[in-house]
């Protein structure tokens, strides 16, 4: 169906679009109105601050980490701190007899970074160092396909990791491992080899 | 920014009338008023897509190639389809993009061969910009922070991990109508508390 780039975007679709999370023939068609059409530009804006602010302050609420224990509340913990001693004494004597071996697997949840299209030489994502990553790439715009060879480079151009990764409506996520401090880039490439997209990744202490 | 309701979109003025063969024909003649045209119902389009792919670095000289191109190639008779013109200046201004970002990798990669250590550019036009996105941010954790968790949730799995309505609804046991809810009810809040931030800021000037 031939899309009317004449009409003004709807609501969902603003939200979509600042998202990234629309199909390359809407984009096109929102990309085509957007050019003469200040009324949607306006919108588009607001909803680019909204939604950007809606994922600042949900990734800190998701990586929020417990409330650390004040000196006060410590006396008052005592109980609570021998009973939690002993059951963790028990579970170390579990583990040491031939049980599981609790950090094998991780314990703390993946660190989600939303990395957008690349915006010149700036980086604007960050992480914080030694805890594994969950990048949500944004490929709009990029020739679809069913999956993409993502490869992460430090900043003299070492691979550090690359791996396959399966893309849906523009989409695709990838698990990292944890990795040192230093400025990193993320690599999209097509099947055949071609560089697609780059982001900048500041993985911090 | 500001936070005005969005007015309703019937109410507001149509996108430009599509006359573009005859636009085109008078760049192809070489016509100043037609460039003039072009210039003025595209630039502005052109400024914005640009900022949104590229950050505002450069951006009047970037818009200015872009246009040089766009006439260049209307004049050579590269547009065949003259009422697709909005389609054109798309693709070129997504190919200048591509190369800019293309040029900006090599150069990269030319940087760190020579170890002159990583060049970061801030993509953030000046500390007021970077001041109302902090307030932005402030805004949204209180938004999410007035939450309750169910809701907070819904948020985080809509926003963060960019999860499908269909999914969170499946996931989280909700109807359509309730999930819309939970988003508008945030969207609006988010409207009203910076209403309610920009009213503060011009009061204090005054």
């Amino acid at each position: 169906m031939a899309l009317n780039s004449n009409r003004h975007m709807e609501e969902d679709e603003i939200e979509s679009y600042s998202m990234g999370a629309v199909s390359e023939e809407e984009c096109a068609r929102f990309d085509e109105h957007l050019l003469v059409c200040e009324f949607c530009r306006n919108r588009v804006a607001k909803s680019d601050e909204r939604v950007t602010a809606m994922q600042g302050a949900a990734l800190r609420f998701r990586g929020r980490r417990a409330p650390v224990v004040t000196r006060r509340l410590i006396p008052r913990l005592i109980p609570f701190l021998s009973a939690a001693g002993l059951i963790a004494a028990g579970w170390v004597g579990f583990v040491a007899i031939g049980g599981v071996r609790p950090w094998v697997r991780g314990t703390v949840p993946a660190f989600a970074i939303h990395l957008e299209a690349t915006r010149g030489a700036g980086i604007e994502a960050r992480a914080p160092a030694g805890r594994a990553l969950l990048l949500n790439l944004d490929l709009a715009g990029l020739p679809a396909q069913l999956s993409y060879r993502v490869e992460t480079v430090d900043r003299v151009g070492k691979v550090v990791w690359q791996g396959s990764v399966p893309s849906q409506d523009a989409k695709a996520a990838a698990a990292l491992p944890g990795m040192p401090v230093g400025v990193y880039f993320v690599r999209v490439y097509a099947a055949s080899g071609e560089l697609l997209r780059e982001y900048g990744l500041d993985v911090q202490g | 920014m500001n936070f005005e309701t969005e007015p309703d979109v019937g109410n507001s003025t149509d996108p430009l009338d599509p006359t573009w063969p005859n636009l085109v024909e008078r760049i192809r003649s070489g016509d100043p008023s037609g460039m003039e045209e072009l210039y003025q119902v595209f630039s502005k389009g052109i400024r914005f897509y640009l900022c949104r792919q590229l950050g505002p670095q450069d951006l009047d000289d970037k818009v200015h190639d872009i246009f040089l191109i766009i006439t260049k190639s209307i004049q050579n008779g590269d547009l065949r389809e003259p009422e697709r013109l909005m389609g054109y200046v798309r693709t070129i201004v997504r190919r200048q993009v591509a190369a800019h970002i293309n040029s900006m990798v090599q150069a990269r990669r030319n940087q760190t061969d020579l170890d002159f250590g990583t060049a970061l550019t801030d993509y953030h036009p000046n500390p007021e910009r970077r001041i109302i996105e902090e307030q932005n941010l402030k805004l949204a954790m209180r938004i999410l922070s007035s939450l309750h968790k169910r809701e907070r949730e819904v948020l985080i799995r809509f926003y963060l991990q960019e999860q499908t309505p269909g999914e969170i609804c499946r996931d989280m046991d909700l109807t359509e109508t309730q999930f819309r809810l939970i988003k508008s009810r945030a969207k609006a809040r988010f409207g009203e508390l910076g209403r309610r931030r920009l009213a503060l800021r011009v009061g204090t000037r005054a």
